[in-house]
């Protein structure tokens, strides 16, 4: 990520919130539309929380990332590992991760500017490097 | 004066002066001096100011005045608590640096579990057993469930003091653990003393001494050692035992790891959802517009549930040993250094939760909380624990119109495992039919 991304992410998350309560229905709804059969991992979610928690969740590492970086990093290295747990795949992370950036861009539509798509997408290829690196002896700094 | 003998009214005033009394020794002492690993502030259930204290004005704090686990760190907010849970490269778990609890594991009885480990080996015993705890195994639990919770609940008394604990927390999360081992029903209470019997302190009213906890552990695992090699010469099956038996990483486990791997088994099978459980009857009590509005409107059992866990916390911390010397909140633990995690406080933190004292069971985000950890040893059945204490609400609410608590509840005096010994309650009646 380059200077100033941070800001450029947090504003376009901003200009969301503004234009949308809650985007919870409308990342689930470009997600299931692309990847059926992530849809069945969500059965047992009666009203819509875990959906709700997980995207909160997801939102708020992507902030921490592009900012002080206190827990993201390790926190997507153990959900990785986590998941596998489940045999759920690490590549869903990098859908998951890119579907936000694209239900954003559909939000945002002309406000989504030449910037915020470069930023997305260094925060994007980052984000990456730990979805495939989850071991922590890999990537520790001390 | 109550039913059963009890001035609820009384207890209640008792309570609100040990609080006050708390409050002003918490916020007086210097804050070297404080100590929230004291049974003592949990079984009387005044750790909270303490806690407030710290978040705000140490939250990443050193305590060198406890004499029973040593100097330790105590990390108090939210968001430190997460970067340490996750950040298992720099903070273990591991049995041998002391694992998970603040009082070290005795050297010559280490019980290596994998919640006591760190990767690799931590990751493929840890999935050797999901499958127990898997989507598809929740779905052929829940009607198990279901008809275990609606027997004994229309079992119980109307206009009669009796236990919650016992009754019902204790047998409902007992029964399931037999189930999930496949273990002999009719043995299923000896789960629950081996529960209580792995995290009491000794002298605290569980067990009287160290070689006490020893003996009775070992005859855990020479009762599960009888289970472990009738499974292991029968087909692989979904149960706990089996799964262990058959797995790879685990088939060839020294006894004192499969005793180490029975204990987190059993206590985070038991312990937990018992004290969530017996939670739920309490805080909806005392927050009775909250009981009105779970009456009024079932559908808000699930996040009642979440709410509830948060409000609950089960297990007040997790300790960590620190690998290298790391920079956490301005201070610097040491490589060696103990850690505490303190969930109970950063589900507590209005920096991270609106309102955070206040019990809302239809709050915006009732599962952002820290009670099930983060990282690689996030708790395995928290699905399961969620759908029971979901169960067991929806079979209340279509039964009772109130369950009303008759005393303050007596609770352990145990700063890891944060629950109750006791709860009075009473049932006026039944739903009309």
């Amino acid at each position: 990520m380059k200077p100033g991304d941070a800001e450029t992410i947090t504003d376009s998350l901003e200009q969301a919130a503004a234009l949308c309560d809650d985007l919870t229905p409308l990342v689930y709804a470009r997600l299931f539309a692309a990847h059926p059969q992530m849809e069945p991992l969500f059965a047992s979610d009666r009203n819509g929380q875990v959906r709700g928690e997980m995207l909160a969740r997801v939102i708020e590492a992507i902030l921490d990332f592009a900012g002080e970086r206190k827990y993201a990093a390790t926190l997507i290295q153990t959900e990785v590992v986590n998941h596998a747990g489940y045999d759920v795949p690490p590549a869903v992370f990098g859908v998951f991760f890119g579907t936000v950036a694209e239900t954003l861009r559909a939000l945002l539509g002309e406000a989504w500017t030449a910037d915020i798509d470069a930023a997305w997408s260094r925060l994007l290829a980052d984000l990456d490097y730990y979805v495939t690196h989850p071991d922590q002896a890999e990537t520790a700094s001390g | 004066m109550a039913d059963g003998g009890f001035d609820l009214g009384q207890s209640r005033r008792e309570k609100a002066e040990r609080d006050a009394a708390a409050r002003a020794h918490a916020f007086s002492i210097p804050i070297e001096q404080i100590d929230v690993a004291n049974p003592e502030l949990w079984s009387t259930d005044t750790h909270w100011p303490y806690f407030e204290r710290l978040r705000k004005e140490a939250p990443v704090h050193l305590c060198e005045v406890n004499e029973e686990v040593g100097p330790y760190w105590s990390v108090t907010r939210f968001e430190d608590i997460m970067a340490i849970d996750t950040n298992h490269q720099v903070f273990s778990s591991d049995a041998h640096l002391g694992g998970i609890t603040l009082r070290d594991m005795d050297d010559d009885f280490i019980l290596p579990m994998f919640i006591a480990m760190d990767p690799p080996k931590h990751d493929v015993q840890r999935k050797t057993v999901s499958p127990v705890v898997s989507p598809a195994s929740l779905m052929q639990l829940e009607p198990i469930i279901r008809e275990r919770a609606a027997g004994l609940l229309d079992s119980l008394p109307i206009g009669e003091t009796f236990d919650w604990v016992d009754r019902i927390s204790i047998e409902l999360t007992t029964q399931m653990l037999a189930t999930l081992f496949d273990f002999p029903f009719h043995d299923r209470r000896k789960l629950t003393r081996w529960s209580d019997v792995a995290t009491a302190a000794p002298g605290m009213g569980i067990i009287e001494t160290e070689d006490q906890r020893r003996a009775e552990l070992l005859e855990c695992l020479e009762y599960f050692t009888g289970l472990w090699n009738e499974r292991v010469n029968a087909p692989p099956a979904n149960n706990l035992i089996s799964l262990l038996a058959h797995g790879e990483s685990t088939k060839n486990m020294a006894p004192m790891e499969y005793l180490g791997n029975l204990i987190l088994l059993i206590v985070g099978g038991n312990d937990t959802t018992r004290n969530t459980m017996t939670g739920s009857v309490l805080a909806l009590n005392q927050n009775p517009e909250q009981y009105d509005k779970l009456r009024a409107n079932p559908e808000l059992i699930t996040s009642m549930v979440s709410e509830t866990i948060r409000w609950q916390t089960p297990l007040a911390h997790m300790r960590r040993t620190a690998l290298v010397d790391h920079e956490i909140g301005g201070k610097t633990i040491k490589k060696g250094d103990k850690v505490a995690m303190w969930y109970v406080s950063g589900n507590r933190d209005d920096t991270a939760i609106e309102n955070p004292d206040a019990y809302i069971i239809d709050r915006e985000r009732p599962r952002h909380h820290l009670s099930f950890g983060f990282g690689i040893h996030r708790c395995v059945g928290n699905r399961l624990a969620e759908m029971q204490l979901r169960v067991v609400w929806e079979e209340i609410l279509k039964r009772f119109p109130t369950i009303e608590v008759v005393s303050e509840p007596k609770r352990v005096p145990s700063s890891f495992v944060k629950g109750y010994e006791s709860l009075m309650v009473r049932i006026p009646a039944k739903n009309p039919a």
